[in-house]
């Protein structure tokens, strides 16, 4: 085949540009630090890259739901707590008024220690987390306990409050005020065994008054199973923290192993497109001088 | 019997003839760089020769006296079937660029994968309901702030992209009416030297040059479109896509109804990009926002779930003293977030159903650019629907009004968990009939990229099929110039001599006018 100076420039300028498209290709990646710049770059790692996207970004939502649900909880927890030390008060106080060497107005000085811790508890009852009532279920904007819950009928919301940790994953994070409490006119409601502890307290019933006892014995059990409760929810919580952060872990894994470039590769690219480069332009100016012309006369 | 000047005319015949090759060379060394040219070669022939009859030959045939050297005539290197073929593969890689091109600015609209996309804004927007399922009441209205901000989001990104692409398609249709302009600049060009070409060669001569231009208008052309050019003894017709622009002397130009007939080129690039890719990917975008808003999904409905007046829901186990409460988890296929959302209770009492959460701004179905957040959640962020239970309460003044409990995010996690669940896509034209709504986008994209990657490599395999056959073409037909420097050499040396030859008769016819029958002078 023929060839003329024409077509060797012009092959050497088709050449220079398939040099150049390659080092503009690594200057890219290494700048923008990924190898997925847009679609095309990888059509198959694109679609994987959206998925790991969209996954890390509902793990992330779900890893906040748990702490949410956690101080919940927690919150829950508190309020328990100091339920249970009002209620160890209590028996104390019951121990006390039902010996029957006691004076009357020091079992009425008792009652009025009770009388305060009775409203403690119904405050306690009315405890809000974040502005909504954490005990009546799903009827938070509802205070649960009238002022004197032992003589005023209440009643409670039984709905669950649902975070979701997962995908098809829920969490329940509320505790139902019956089950810490007791129901209106149930046997075992705290508030009308305090009361009649009251009354007899007022009314010297020495009987009454320990017969408060293994009634507050039975609603501390209470307490403290549903402090059980809540405990093993925490505890469930731990276990899908930690999981979801492992998820977590893995696929921002994933994605930058889709989407970024692998540095020392693409430097080593860079390096071998840029000496190839030069070499080019070497070979151009090398080729493009000499003609006939030069060696005629 | 041969004349006295005889060989003075062969010495000047070969002088002219020389002078002539000598500036078709220069011709071709100065047109070495002109795009298009193809070299010139002039031919030399010996010119007829005349019967000689010898004084004293014994046959009757007379010699052949040779008459030196014409040129007769002045040729371009130039091979049409090579033409053809550079043209062909010229028209295709056109085609390819012009599509690259397009997919390439629409890989750009879309921007995945990125911060700011579709796919973003649509997980950010499923997270929002999340933060709300946690805040549904009065107590933190921030949350409900968040779901009608990452809507409005969501849908200024729908409304976005759509618009760039119905800009981008308009842009299309002006690039396709400056090209048919183009190419009827071409074609009345081309129609114009046919017209010389036929004057000039009329008269017996060959119109290299305007050949040449000719040539290279029809390889613009094919840039263009499809050309067929058919050349006969008397006839040029040259044929762009379905239409004979060119017949000799009659030129037809070319219209809007013209460019369907185009098989390849630009312009068929063009409106491949407009009415294919362009409207592939609206079409796409237009079913992802008509899906998310309206498309069928099936939930699952909490027992406890308080339907609203007038709901039935089939196969349902309701509470016999309460046929709007449902018994059981109860699974029930909605029409979208739309359709959903209608099944919660506002922040409002007395209870008030939710209301289309998406609407699209000129009534008529849901597309990417008419897809609006609703009046209703934009004037008020207590109309977004959380909860799906309710309960009759007593109110102020002794009446008594249904009331929703604003503890229960039971439509908030809902409507969150739509980005688990997996939708119907019934329009014509989805990539799947059913899917989730990321792995729908997913799949878009990765289309897209598909498509772009596509046009990229068919680019480069084309150019470098178009860049074979033209260098084939200019294996033929462009100018060395070593070449013409040697011939250069060559036909300087053959003028010097033949001038030798005008030098040596004159010398001898001096000699024999001068020199001889001088006796006695």
């Amino acid at each position: 085949m023929r060839i003329t100076q024409s077509m060797m420039s012009s092959s050497m300028m088709k050449n220079l540009q398939n040099n150049y498209k390659r080092l503009d290709k690594y200057q890219e990646q290494l700048m923008t630090n990924r190898r997925l710049n847009r679609p095309s770059d990888d059509p198959v790692g694109v679609a994987s890259s959206l998925h790991y996207r969209a996954e890390i970004s509902s793990t992330t939502q779900f890893a906040e739901n748990v702490d949410d649900a956690d101080s919940f909880l927690k919150f829950t927890d508190t309020v328990m707590n100091e339920a249970t030390q009002i209620v160890q008060k209590l028996s104390e106080l019951a121990v006390q008024g039902g010996t029957d060497t006691v004076p009357k107005d020091a079992r009425e000085n008792i009652a009025r220690e009770v009388e305060q811790l009775y409203t403690h508890l119904v405050s306690l009852g009315n405890t809000q987390f974040k502005g909504r009532y954490i005990l009546n279920g799903q009827r938070t904007d509802q205070k649960p306990y009238p002022d004197d819950p032992a003589n005023e009928k209440y009643s409670l919301d039984e709905g669950i409050v649902q975070y979701q940790v997962g995908a098809g994953i829920y969490v329940d994070v509320n505790m139902l005020g019956d089950k810490v409490f007791g129901k209106f006119g149930d046997a075992d409601n705290l508030f009308t065994i305090v009361n009649d502890m009251k009354t007899a307290l007022l009314n010297d019933n020495t009987s009454g008054i320990s017969g408060a006892i293994p009634k507050l014995q039975g609603a501390l059990e209470k307490l403290v199973i549903g402090q059980a409760e809540v405990g093993a929810k925490q505890n469930r919580l731990e276990f899908t923290t930690s999981r979801l952060e492992d998820l977590n872990m893995n696929y921002i894994d994933l994605q930058s192993k889709t989407e970024d470039i692998d540095m020392p590769k693409v430097i080593t690219e860079l390096k071998t497109a840029e000496s190839i480069f030069q070499a080019s332009l070497d070979t151009i100016a090398r080729i493009s001088r000499p003609s006939l012309l030069d060696f005629l006369r | 019997m041969r004349s006295t000047f005889h060989t003075l005319e062969i010495g000047k015949r070969g002088i002219m003839a020389h002078q002539t090759s000598i500036s078709t060379t220069g011709h071709n060394i100065t047109n070495a760089n002109t795009p298009g040219y193809s070299r010139q070669v002039a031919r030399l022939t010996a010119a007829r020769p005349i019967d000689y009859p010898g004084m004293y030959n014994l046959s009757k045939n007379p010699n052949q006296l040779g008459m030196g050297v014409e040129v007769d005539s002045i040729r371009r290197v130039r091979d049409f079937l090579l033409d053809i073929e550079y043209r062909n593969q010229n028209t295709v890689h056109s085609t390819w660029k012009v599509k690259q091109e397009t997919l390439g600015n629409i890989e750009g609209v879309f921007n995945e994968p990125s911060d700011n996309s579709l796919a973003k804004s649509v997980s950010e927007f499923w997270n929002a309901w999340q933060l709300l399922s946690k805040n549904p009441g009065n107590s933190d209205l921030s949350a409900r702030t968040v779901v009608q901000q990452k809507a409005v989001a969501l849908t200024e990104t729908f409304n976005h992209i759509s618009n760039q692409l119905n800009t981008l398609e308009s842009n299309l249709t002006e690039r396709i009416n400056v090209k048919i302009g183009e190419a009827n600049n071409y074609i009345t060009q081309i129609s114009d030297l046919t017209q010389m070409i036929k004057r000039i060669e009329g008269l017996g001569d060959n119109a290299n040059d305007l050949r040449d231009k000719r040539d290279l208008l029809v390889d613009q052309l094919s840039g263009l479109g499809n050309v067929n050019v058919v050349e006969g003894e008397d006839s040029y017709q040259v044929t762009f896509g379905g239409t004979l622009v060119v017949d000799n002397m009659a030129m037809t130009q070319i219209t809007d109804g013209d460019i369907g007939a185009l098989t390849d080129g630009e312009i068929k690039g063009y409106v491949e990009s407009r009415d294919i890719h362009v409207a592939e990917y609206k079409r796409q975008l237009d079913i992802i926002a008509n899906t998310i808003a309206n498309g069928p999904v099936e939930v699952t409905l909490p027992a406890g779930t308080i339907l609203p007046p007038g709901v039935s829901i089939p196969n349902a186990v309701t509470d016999p003293s309460n046929p709007r409460k449902l018994m059981n988890d109860t699974k029930y296929t909605v029409n979208g977030l739309n359709g959903l959302h209608k099944l919660g209770y506002a922040l409002q009492e007395p209870a008030k159903q939710g209301g289309d959460f998406f609407v699209s701004q000129n009534g008529g179905p849901i597309t990417a650019s008419n897809m609006r957040v609703s009046a209703d959640i934009l004037s008020d962020v207590k109309n977004i629907a959380a909860s799906m239970r309710t309960e009759v309460r007593q109110g102020p003044n002794g009446t008594t009004q249904e009331v929703p409990l604003q503890g229960n995010g039971d439509m908030a996690l809902l409507i969150a968990s739509l980005a688990e669940k997996v939708y119907s896509f019934s329009q014509p034209g989805a990539v799947t009939k059913s899917a989730t709504i990321n792995s729908y986008v997913q799949s878009v994209v990765a289309q897209l990229g598909t498509d772009a990657d596509h046009a990229t490599k068919m680019v480069e395999n084309s150019l470098l099929l178009a860049d074979h056959a033209d260098s084939l073409r200019q294996a033929v037909s462009s100018v060395s110039m070593d070449e013409e420097m040697s011939d250069l050499i060559k036909f300087q040396h053959a003028y010097s001599a033949s001038s030798r030859i005008i030098t040596t008769m004159d010398e001898m016819l001096d000699k024999l006018i001068n020199g001889t029958g001088v006796v006695g002078r």
